[in-house]
């Protein structure tokens, strides 16, 4: 039997899980463009 | 008791129920041996499966007159999986150890298919609730989209699932991951056009330092911990693993990680989750809908990374081929192989693989987030 609070739940659930996903991963993202910047100043100052 | 009493006791104890088991458990054997499904899992559940469906089975805890007997599987059962998850989290370290984030630092931007293709994972949460299934029960059937097995077999104890859905949701997560050649090709070809799957894609790697691949599994542990705690436990295992092997003084451990430590836990993990796989609590209508509802969920995770895709490719000009969002799902490597194969159908001099396994690898990473993060809003 169909449980309308579940429901809402589920669909709560839903969006805030995949938010928190895409935060998370975006997170992730970021620290490694961050890393790559870094490495690549590096680079340039060893080049120098 | 007499000797005809003693001799019968188990045969008068046996239901058709029971039989239905065993034929599954041998069915499960068959699939791992003859089809080659998923083996290292599959085999010991089957067998398994056949160990506990035997009346009064020496490997399940008995009462006799009064004296309790624990049995061997219901012991590693309360131990490896009821205490503290302990065995899929062994296993991740053994995961991690074999994992090569090279190809996902090197190509930064597909990470975000990882995340895109767990929406499957909430889609079924809803399906499941809209069926009737309360919401701890609609969430452990939705994280079988994660398409991990230790994934999926964590959030269902932690939320402390019915049995006879815990093994239904165990075989589902097994059977499928080992079904992903076939089931992916058909969600991938429903949600594109030939024109879209032969879209060529440069791959132009960045360098990699080793630094970066030290740095990446301490990074990763540091985020998902702060954004979702729930997740430190797959994720910090996962990384740990991984940092073992990218370290490069840890080569012996490593080895052990991802060989010696993975086949233990393996075996032990497939024959103990058999436990959960008792006649009374696994042969009922829920266990079908589950097995229906896992199928959905990794058909909805291919779909939701394919259409990312190609929403994407609405605002940039080099176009991502779609089917690399399909590879965002953490069936490693298999779905990464499915793309390659598929690309190279469409047009014999699509290389797909590298990016393909940018988004696979990145699919471990979002998939072990999301079972995390259904444990952080439930819990």
């Amino acid at each position: 039997m169909i449980n309308i609070l579940t429901v809402k739940d589920s669909l709560q659930i839903a969006w805030q899980g995949m938010l928190m996903i895409f935060i998370a991963i975006a997170f992730i993202y970021f620290v490694i463009m961050l890393f790559g910047l870094f490495q690549k100043l590096q680079k340039n100052k060893t080049k120098k | 008791m007499d000797f005809f009493d003693l001799l019968l006791q188990s045969f008068r104890e046996f239901t058709w129920k029971d039989a239905v088991m065993i034929l599954i458990g041998c069915l499960l054997i068959f699939l791992a041996i003859n089809r080659k499904m998923e083996p290292s899992l599959l085999l010991p559940m089957g067998f398994g499966a056949i160990l506990v469906n035997l009346p009064l089975s020496g490997v399940l805890n008995q009462s006799f007159h009064g004296t309790e007997v624990t049995g061997a599987l219901d012991w590693l059962f309360n131990v490896g999986i009821e205490a503290a998850e302990i065995f899929p989290l062994l296993l991740f370290i053994g995961i991690g150890a074999m994992i090569d984030f090279g190809p996902l630092l090197s190509n930064p931007r597909l990470i975000f298919f990882g995340a895109a293709a767990q929406v499957g994972i909430f889609l079924t949460i809803i399906i499941a609730s809209l069926i009737g299934f309360d919401i701890k029960e609609a969430a452990s059937i939705g994280i079988i989209g994660a398409a991990d097995g230790p994934t999926s077999i964590l959030v269902a104890n932690v939320l402390n699932v019915r049995p006879g859905i815990f093994a239904a949701i165990s075989v589902a997560a097994y059977s499928y991951m080992a079904l992903v050649p076939m089931i992916q090709p058909f969600a991938i070809k429903l949600v594109t056009t030939k024109k879209e799957r032969m879209i060529r894609m440069d791959y132009n790697p960045r360098w990699v330092s080793k630094t970066a691949k030290i740095i990446f599994p301490i990074a990763v542990t540091l985020v998902a911990g702060l954004i979702a705690p729930q997740s430190l436990a797959l994720v910090g295992f996962l990384m740990f693993g991984n940092l073992i092997r990218e370290c490069g003084v840890l080569n012996s451990l490593s080895d052990t990680a991802s060989t010696s430590l993975v086949n233990l836990i393996t075996l032990l993990l497939g024959i103990t989750i058999a436990v959960s796989m008792k006649s009374e609590q696994f042969l009922t209508l829920d266990t079908l809908y589950i097995l229906g509802l896992g199928l959905a969920a990794f058909v909805l995770d291919t779909i939701g990374g394919v259409l990312f895709a190609k929403g994407i490719n609405l605002f940039t000009k080099k176009k991502i081929n779609p089917m690399v969002g399909a590879a965002g799902i953490s069936a490693f490597p298999m779905s990464a192989r499915v793309v390659q194969k598929m690309g190279l159908e469409a047009d014999p001099e699509n290389h797909l693989l590298m990016h393909a396994v940018a988004a696979n690898v990145s699919g471990q990473i979002a998939s072990v987030i999301a079972g995390g993060v259904i444990l952080s809003i439930l819990l």
